[in-house]
């Protein structure tokens, strides 16, 4: 039985980059904060890349997708009806834990494209009112990269230099130089040099089974420490089955531990950072009698408008040795170069790149990506033109929000403790499709100038939804969006979302700055109004 | 994690050598490489591969049960059109087994992850030759971002 002692200020759902943040600066704030994570923390020793298992370990108990990696802390997907498959990972730091790190900006047309291109909706806010918390949040993570892309309106750029492009992308660098087309050093969130009593990156490429460095920014390191240090209590193990309400008012959440045992954390203020699945998620298994359809839902877009990045991959293999199993992973380089809506091509918005690495031996005979398996004496000779010879454009393509891509509850599937399950329902568009084909020419061309003998592509890959965007939009009108410009939900003014839900548009850029500077920003309001924050008696 | 690293679950003798001939076959000896089966992917090998992922050994386990391996392409091709779980399980059961044997490492070349001398990447590593003057040039091409109702000096 909770007691008034131990009323909250502010309750947090969920550990990771949104909820890090956000627990950070509302207890420096002076605010109490306690945080629930079904998650527990991990220990840098248990990352597999120094060991020689780290390929197949990444496949099944470092895989990003919950269903196949199927951990205790985990809750299932019903994902039959998705051309993609989400991939998420729950712990403290949460999917920064398994995160390549590449930590681009949203561009400013990516917060008008209503007014830029009559499609979607313009955001409520634009990217100068963002600018400030993109700088500070790369100051607090400690950002690699490089001042002066003309990408970008002039501002901060990187508290840290480059990391190191290698052969590889330096080929292409120059390649794009000859096309006369844009490209730039990768921001990544991984240290280039020693940051803030943190290691740098070693180069190593196993970046995507967590950092044994902790050269890659996660929140276990860069914020719940400071947070936990100005007095936030974060419990692991804890699964949130609902928020409550009463008059109107979030009280507290109802969480299972990993005993079965059930609890009630009450608090003034209730912030969900459980990513857009698991928010919506638990907002709709909120739902009471006054609220059939789900908490903070009057506009019934909870749940709705999931935006994940279709996401397709040209590999280019090269004569040379580029010791392509090495370095950040991460990107070296990206390329904004077709960014931009050209009506002629037939679609809207445009795709970002990242060139990456392409993995170590077991990845080469087995490709993730791009490429398909050849078994017999010609095993040898294919693996022998791949290994160490390959270089990947990752091509994300802004996906376009549709209310029918949506998070629902899945009638029968749930998790271990019960708690009815997300069933995903979600279509690659037309114009989605239309993108990524125009795209996949363009990198191929890319490869080739840059003197690729061979070009593998992937043109849809199904587990590469990292990007969970857009079902609690934010927006000035609570009949068309769930939250407000601040995060607050339209419905019940003591709850907020800190997370990729509130993503208006997707971008064609990976998210996680973004989500950052969101959150920071929310935290930070949320800190400076707290004498006007209505909360239950 | 869920499935501790270090538990080796049992899979039987005829598994291993139907593992070894199906190994043989994906990946024979040619090109200066050796065969699968040699570089023990149905012994040693496969114990370490199932002491990381001991998920494998029901799947292995299904998939050799009934393996006709006088017709070993005939086998594979029906594995991977009728249980593509079993088959994604023998396959990289083979594959990891494979390059994951020091001597097939020294034979393509690698050292495994290898970290760069902790701490430091130097100069010379970030600001690799000839950088500098190529984003120099993105430079002088110009501001690509497209303007906004609040964004000015844009193109």
């Amino acid at each position: 039985m909770a007691t008034k002692k131990d009323q909250a200020d502010v309750l947090i759902v969920g550990a990771g980059a949104s909820g890090g943040i956000a627990a950070r600066y509302l207890a420096e704030a002076g605010l109490s904060v306690v945080c629930l994570e079904q998650g527990r923390w991990h220990d840098r020793s248990e990352f597999r890349g120094t060991s020689p298992d780290w390929e197949i370990t990444g496949r099944k108990q470092w895989f990003p997708n919950p269903t196949i990696r199927d951990l205790p802390q985990d809750y299932p997907l019903n994902e039959d009806e998705s051309d993609i498959a989400p991939l998420m990972f729950n712990a403290v730091g949460g999917s920064l834990i398994l995160y390549a790190g590449v930590w681009p900006r949203m561009l400013p047309s990516d917060f008008k494209v209503r007014t830029l291109d009559g499609v979607a909706d313009d955001w409520p806010l634009t990217y100068e009112e963002l600018q400030p918390y993109y700088e500070r949040t790369e100051a607090d993570i400690g950002v690699s990269g490089l001042e002066g892309d003309p990408a970008y309106p002039p501002g901060a750029g990187p508290p840290l230099p480059p990391l190191p492009l290698g052969p590889g992308a330096m080929n292409i660098a120059r390649a794009h130089d000859r096309l006369g087309w844009h490209w730039w050093p990768e921001p990544n969130a991984i240290l280039s040099r020693p940051y803030q009593g943190r290691n740098p990156c070693v180069q190593s490429g196993t970046c995507q089974q967590g950092c044994n460095e902790g050269a890659k920014a996660t929140t276990d390191q860069t914020h719940w420490p400071i947070a936990i240090e100005h007095g936030a209590k974060l419990i692991t193990g804890a699964r949130v089955r609902r928020i409550v309400t009463e008059n109107g008012l979030a009280t507290g959440a109802e969480w299972i531990d990993e005993n079965g045992q059930e609890h009630f954390q009450p608090a003034d203020v209730v912030v969900m950072a459980a990513n857009s699945i698991g928010t919506a998620r638990i907002l709709l298994n909120s739902a009471t009698p006054e609220c059939p359809d789900g908490l903070a839902n009057s506009s019934g877009l909870v749940g709705r408008r999931l935006m994940m990045h279709p996401f397709a991959s040209v590999t280019g293999l090269f004569d040379g040795d580029l010791e392509s199993w090495q370095g950040q992973f991460g990107c070296s380089i990206e390329s904004f170069e077709f960014y931009e809506t050209d009506e002629s091509r037939g679609f809207v918005r445009g795709a970002k790149w990242g060139l990456a690495p392409t993995g170590g031996p077991i990845n080469m005979a087995l490709p993730a990506r791009a490429g398909e398996s050849e078994w017999g004496p010609n095993h040898h000779l294919l693996f022998r033109e791949r290994f160490g010879r390959g270089q990947s454009w990752g091509l994300f393509g802004e996906d376009l929000p549709n209310e029918d891509n949506r998070v629902e509850l899945d009638d029968d599937l749930t998790d271990s403790s019960g708690i009815p399950a997300p069933k995903i329902i979600y279509k690659v568009a037309e114009n989605s499709r239309k993108l990524l084909d125009f795209h996949i020419e363009k990198a191929s061309e890319s490869m080739i100038e840059a003197g690729a003998h061979k070009v593998e592509t992937d043109s849809l890959m199904r587990y590469s939804g990292w990007h969970l965007l857009g079902t609690a939009r934010m927006g000035d009108d609570p009949e068309t969006s769930v939250v407000d410009r601040w995060g607050r939900s339209h419905d019940i003014s003591n709850l907020y979302v800190v997370d990729g839900s509130v993503f208006v548009t997707s971008s064609g850029t990976n998210p996680t700055s973004t989500i950052a500077a969101l959150a920071m920003r929310t935290a930070e309001h949320m800190a400076q109004d707290r004498f006007n924050q209505e909360v239950a008696v | 994690m869920s499935e501790p690293i270090g538990i080796r679950p049992s899979v039987s003798d005829a598994t291993r050598r139907a593992l070894e001939t199906v190994g043989d076959h994906l990946i024979p000896e040619a090109h200066g490489m050796p065969a699968a089966g040699s570089m023990d992917v149905g012994t040693t090998q496969l114990d370490a591969v199932l002491a990381s992922r001991p998920d494998l050994a029901p799947h292995l386990e299904r998939a050799m049960a009934d393996a006709n391996l006088d017709d070993i392409g005939g086998f594979v091709t029906t594995l991977e059109s009728e249980d593509p779980e079993a088959y994604g399980a023998v396959t990289l059961a083979i594959v990891a087994g494979y390059y994951m044997h020091p001597e097939v490492h020294r034979l393509i070349g690698y050292q495994g992850q290898v970290p760069k001398d902790a701490q430091r990447l130097s100069e010379a590593e970030i600001f690799q030759e000839g950088l500098m003057d190529l984003a120099q040039k993105v430079i002088e091409r110009g501001p690509i971002y497209r303007p906004t109702p609040t964004t000015e000096g844009a193109i």
